[in-house]
């Protein structure tokens, strides 16, 4: 989840489904549902990473996908209301996982999706949907330069 | 009838020198802008002058002092113009207060929707995209004045007048029952002001206005008694 629209988009179809779970994963340098405080930035009044003065502080994440330091106002209602939790995984975490789908699968994934398969294994469940936004060929570059 | 002329400035440590240089070349108004990191309304000229000043540090206590001082040196009415998240931060009614406590006579809150805050009374600001609707419940909820936002764009100086002015100032005058119009964004030479003020009650002027104050308070006087010249010729 960085501005929240692929992933809204998944959780869309599943939202009415109580027997489903739905589970976000940010960037841990770009966490706006976790540690951001609600500000207004880009015309919506939700969490943003922030200052006490309502600045709009730097978000940091290795995936341009997730740089962004607010979210979408539907996670924030879907966090207050607890139809979905939000997790954070770190760039090396992210690295980790972008590895591992590559080598046991032959699958590259984006960055982006690659934060959500850090905390897969950490999940209860008998099936778990990852949304896997893109392929990683955009992220070689960085993938590389960080082996 | 005078034409008012409303001088944009951005808090800082000149900024009282500058608007008393501004009010003796003329200006009716000044607007003080207290900066935001995202200033989505804003082109570059104001954009800058807001990385500046949060580099200097002016966060929103030290843009309330400004206005304080301001204040000492001025008595034309004064007008904090910001975004939204600093009130979200400072908590919208005690940032009214604290601000009318520290000489503002009215706000400007450029990204809050008219039907949002009641409470927090401000100047409404109306584009040549606004519905009718719009502008007549902008002008029905609107502090002293209707802001007419000349263009579909940010704030910045532009080479021509905005052919969308027109437009927007006649139905504006036909719904907003008597309220004062007055029109900014793009507007920075003597004869753009001349032209705004024909359709409308008075003009904003911005950008050009922190370039001018750049040179100094001296420089900032010169031109806005031209502009002063040009609303005032008959």
């Amino acid at each position: 989840v960085g501005g929240g629209s692929n992933a809204i988009g998944i959780f869309a179809g599943f939202l009415d489904d109580s027997a489903v779970e739905l589970v976000g994963v940010e960037a841990a340098g770009a966490a706006s549902l976790g540690s951001g405080r609600t500000g207004v930035l880009h015309g919506s009044r939700a969490p943003v990473l922030a200052d006490a003065n309502g600045q709009i502080v730097d978000a940091h994440s290795i995936s341009a996908g997730l740089d962004y330091p607010g979210v979408g106002p539907e996670h924030a209602f879907l966090r207050d209301s607890r139809r979905a939790r939000y997790l954070a995984a770190t760039d090396d975490e992210a690295l980790a996982a972008f590895r591992r789908l590559a080598r046991t699968e032959g699958i590259v994934p984006a960055l982006e999706p690659a934060h959500a398969l850090a905390r897969v294994d950490e999940l209860d469940a008998e099936l778990v949907v990852v949304c896997l936004s893109g392929r990683g060929d955009k992220d070689l570059d960085e993938v590389l330069a960080h082996s | 009838v005078r034409k008012a002329l409303v001088v944009y400035l951005m808090a800082g440590s000149d900024t009282p020198v500058l608007a008393e240089a501004a009010v003796e070349g003329g200006a009716d108004v000044v607007e003080v802008g207290f900066p935001f990191s995202d200033p989505l309304a804003d082109g570059p000229v104001i954009r800058h002058a807001a990385e500046r000043a949060l580099a200097a540090g002016m966060d929103t206590a030290a843009c309330l002092g400004c206005l304080e001082q301001v204040r000492q040196r001025v008595d034309v009415p004064l007008v904090p113009m910001t975004y939204s998240s600093l009130l979200e931060a400072w908590g919208w009614e005690r940032f009214a207060a604290d601000a009318r406590a520290a000489g503002a006579t009215s706000l400007i809150v450029a990204d809050l929707p008219v039907d949002e805050r009641p409470a927090v009374r401000r100047v409404q600001l109306v584009a040549p995209t606004s519905t009718d609707e719009r502008i007549r419940l902008g002008a029905e909820r609107t502090d002293g004045w209707l802001y007419l936002v000349a263009v579909t764009g940010t704030t910045g100086a532009r080479t021509e007048a905005s052919p969308a002015l027109a437009g927007l100032a006649r139905r504006a005058r036909s719904l907003a029952g008597g309220v004062p119009l007055y029109a900014g964004f793009g507007i920075s030479t003597p004869a753009h002001a001349r032209a705004a003020a024909t359709l409308a009650d008075g003009v904003v002027v911005g950008s050009r206005a922190l370039e001018a104050a750049a040179d100094g308070p001296g420089a900032l006087r010169g031109y806005v008694a031209s502009l002063r010249v040009a609303l005032d010729e008959p």
